[in-house]
């Protein structure tokens, strides 16, 4: 507990963590908690996006609230410049700087050093400064506009604007904290000088008989089901581009004793969206089942008493913490390969049926069903324990001590 | 020891059925009539207030529809509400229905209303009390399903939504063999024939059925290849489908009877099916609205159907159109006898709908030796290929020339009424019995 004062800033709330941006912004800054004299985490975000918020979160003024209003697919830059051009989030980021002198400065993600590089530089702050990567974010925008449609002109500004700041902050850090070994070598190739791999992990959860019971009783009495599919993933487009490709929406392959449960987001986003009158929406519904957002501990419960989880995940960023989430339950896994990013090492353990062709993506899955569960030796048990946040962010711990 | 495996055969919709056969519940009589007295075979249906499946005597659809509900004086207008109701009550309610209607029938009409929510009352009253499954007034045995036998699903599940899903809860649990008949997939191929309800309802029904049977068998190619695509769209893997061709044999040709209708033998044009609308009865109309405007002679024309979906303002049109409303006739409750006198004394018939499962109408006229005008569409162009003057269901004109060619020229029906005669066969429902059951016995 010799590391100074540390200041975490990201643009969400961090209170009741839900997505995985959110978990593992969480996981790192309690990692610090373990390491530093002082540790403050301080979001700047929009609170029409997030409900929950401590007190020092800084909520953005009304001519940001419009801005992101107009162009919500830009959201992450947007709330970057909002950290310089914001007037109550400057004043408020300024008095923070002034007040707490921290020696350490995290960034979660790259964007809110658009507008933090220029407060730094105006009030001649030279704190170390921790880039927090969680994808290589100019890539990831590409394909998200790509899929959404969105202007050209307007896209390819933004994607230029993101690359910029990825590699400026990349050789500008004194440390960078990478997802996977893959965008760690995607950071060092921008300029990133020291960098550490910090993979998604996981906070195992705890939950009642009680919890288990309601979600077999839900089961039985509402669609008498003998084995379950849990897909878990946030409304972030990624999710929804890899279920379409890898499943689809046509799920007359899954057998009819046979559920596939939507939960998160993701859950929110198909009924939204297959709500048409159309053949197709109507069969989904025969054998999906929303969800919504249940509470961890009830997701808990309902990965525990899954038979596979599902994790068609095929681009984009967006965190693999379910990865983590799904080899820690010891289900069945069916997965592509790109969710096993940073998590190559445990594509030997048992019970994983993965496989980037859509076709045997989905077969995988029927087999998966009908296969026995095969039990893990204690050497596999030992490494699927690995995706615990306490294993994933030791390496940082040390690091940071090394600043 | 092992016990024989049954085939077990539903009659639930033929059961509660309260008019005279039409399509679906001939081929569910006429199959399951070819079943009954086979050792192996046995029959049940549906609860669907216990959910449960309850074994029965084939006898239970023997009866005539007027003699269902015993007691019951047809004459009365209160017992005719309490017919109604009758068919929504579950058969294990229903035996008690007669004495009831008994005490409140002669009150007459005005009572209606209030016998019909004290008759509700009571059969709510006995929902909530325990009672042993009764059929036809004797207590009847479950229909105890086992892992060995097959359950034949031969008429209108769909009508009867809790059915597919408790009989697939059944089967996942003892595996045994299922196969269903498939009639058509058009409220999913064309929706904006039907209600608004029956299209997610139906496709639902059509998923399930599908993805949860050993085999099916269907009416026709055009079907089969139907429920093949529904499948291949929605990803269900794989499951045999046949075809079987439906009867079309008339029953009893001697047994005929003029409608009280004004109709002169050989001088009216017969149209037989459900007054609805995706039998194009509009096309009709329209080719004899043209006819008047070219001043082209066309015979009186005779539809014979029950009222069916969406054509409440078409009915309107045909009953008030002045120049229209005397050279037509609808008749919505023909019965089999009045039929056969319909169809051996038409000039000839015409079946314009837009689409078909099969098309009975057009096999029915071609045994009575009739010509036969009918659309060039789906199932009808399969019936009797080179025996059939086809039309598309959306050309007036050429419909209306069709009718027109043949009611003026008298040589050309006589001599296409030969040839109907000499090169059709018709098909027995032991025929498709013997269809049907092998491609069954296939399977196991």
């Amino acid at each position: 507990m010799t590391h100074g004062r540390m200041l975490v800033i990201g643009t969400y709330p961090i209170t009741e963590a839900q997505h995985g941006g959110q978990k593992r912004t969480r996981a790192i800054v309690d990692a610090y908690r373990q390491v530093c004299n002082e540790v403050k985490y301080v979001a700047v975000f929009h609170k029409g996006y997030y409900e929950d918020y401590a007190s020092g979160d800084i909520a953005v003024g009304a001519e940001t609230i419009q801005k992101l209003n107009q162009n919500p697919q830009f959201a992450d830059v947007i709330m970057g410049d909002a950290v310089y051009d914001d007037p109550q989030a400057h004043q408020k980021i300024v008095e923070l700087l002034d007040s707490y002198r921290p020696d350490i400065i995290h960034i979660e993600q790259p964007y809110p050093y658009l507008g933090l590089k220029k407060i730094l530089a105006e009030r001649d702050h030279k704190p170390k400064l921790i880039f927090g990567s969680q994808n290589i974010e100019f890539e990831m925008k590409k394909q998200i506009f790509a899929g959404l449609g969105t202007d050209k002109d307007l896209a390819r500004d933004i994607i230029a604007k993101t690359k910029k700041l990825e590699e400026d902050f990349s050789k500008e850090a004194d440390l960078l904290v990478a997802v996977s070994k893959n965008d760690e070598a995607a950071h060092i190739k921008m300029g990133a000088k020291n960098a550490v791999v910090a993979q998604n992990g996981i906070t195992p959860v705890a939950y009642s008989p009680a919890k288990l019971q309601w979600w077999q009783n839900f089961m039985d009495r509402e669609y008498k089901v003998k084995r379950k599919i849990v897909f878990v993933g946030s409304a972030h487009p990624p999710n929804w581009f890899g279920f379409n490709k890898m499943v689809g929406t046509a799920l007359g392959f899954i057998p009819s004793d046979t559920r596939l449960f939507l939960v998160g987001g993701i859950s929110e986003y198909f009924t939204g969206t297959l709500n048409r009158r159309e053949a197709e929406d109507f069969c989904f519904w025969q054998r999906a089942v929303p969800c919504g957002k249940p509470d961890d501990e009830s997701l808990a419960a309902l990965l525990a008493d899954a038979d596979v989880i599902i994790l068609p995940i095929t681009d984009g960023g967006g965190s693999n913490l379910k990865t983590a989430e799904a080899i820690l339950n010891d289900k069945k896994v069916v997965a592509t390969k790109f969710a096993f990013r940073s998590f190559e090492h445990l594509q030997k353990l048992p019970n994983l049926y993965i496989s980037d062709d859509p076709e045997e993506f989905k077969a995988n899955i029927v087999k998966a069903l009908d296969a026995p569960h095969h039990k893990r030796t204690p050497a596999q048990q030992e490494l699927a324990e690995s995706v615990l946040w306490q294993n994933c962010l030791a390496e940082l711990r040390e690091k940071v001590g090394e600043l | 020891m092992s016990r024989t495996p049954i085939t077990w055969i539903d009659l639930s919709d033929l059961s509660e059925w309260r008019h005279h056969h039409t399509g679906i519940q001939r081929v569910v009589y006429n199959l399951a009539k070819y079943y009954n007295g086979r050792p192996d075979v046995k029959f049940f249906v549906f609860d669907d207030v216990g959910k449960n499946f309850v074994e029965v005597e084939f006898a239970i659809v023997e009866r005539r529809p007027d003699d269902a509900i015993t007691d019951v004086d047809t004459n009365q207008p209160a017992q005719s509400v309490g017919r109604r109701l009758a068919a929504a009550i579950p058969l294990r309610y229903r035996r008690k229905l007669p004495a009831f209607v008994k005490r409140y029938g002669k009150a007459g009409y005005r009572r209606a209303r209030i016998v019909l929510h004290k008759v509700k009352a009571q059969v709510n009253d006995l929902r909530s009390q325990p009672q042993p499954v009764v059929v036809a007034g004797k207590a009847a045995n479950l229909a105890e399903f086992q892992n060995q036998d097959t359950v034949l699903v031969l008429g209108s599940a769909w009508a009867k939504p809790s059915l597919i899903p408790a009989l697939i809860n059944l089967r996942n649990d003892r595996h045994f063999k299922l196969v269903q008949v498939i009639y058509d997939l058009i409220p999913i191929l064309g929706p904006q024939f039907f209600g608004d309800a029956l299209y997610p309802e139906f496709t639902r029904y059509m998923f399930d059925v599908v993805s949860n049977s050993d085999g099916l068998v269907a009416i026709s190619k055009s079907s089969k290849r139907d429920v093949e695509a529904f499948a291949k769209q929605m990803r269900i893997p794989a499951v045999p489908v046949g075809t079987m061709r439906l009867g079309d044999e008339f029953t009893h040709p001697e047994d005929v009877q003029k409608p009280a209708v004004d109709v002169e033998p050989g001088k009216f044009l017969l149209c037989v099916g459900t007054f609805e609308v995706r039998k194009n009865h509009m096309l009709i109309y329209m080719a004899m609205k043209e006819a008047k405007l070219r001043g082209l002679k066309m015979p009186k024309l005779v539809i014979v159907g029950r009222p069916g979906w969406l054509t409440g303002d078409l009915g309107s049109i045909f009953r008030n159109d002045p120049e229209i409303k005397n050279e037509v006739l609808l008749l919505p409750n023909t019965n089999d006898t009045e039929l056969a006198w319909l169809y051996q004394n038409c000039a000839f018939t015409i079946f314009p709908a837009v689409y078909e499962g099969w098309g009975l109408p057009i096999a029915e006229s071609l045994a009575y030796g009739k010509v036969t005008l009918a659309s060039n569409t789906s199932s009808m162009t399969e019936i009797a290929p080179g025996l059939v003057d086809h039309f598309s269901p959306f050309d007036t004109v050429a419909c209306m020339e069709l009718i027109h060619k043949y009611t003026t020229d008298v040589k050309a029906r006589v001599a296409r009424e030969k040839q109907i005669t000499k090169d059709y066969g018709t098909h027995t429902w032991q025929s498709t019995y013997k269809e049907f059951d092998s491609f069954v016995r296939k399977l196991k």
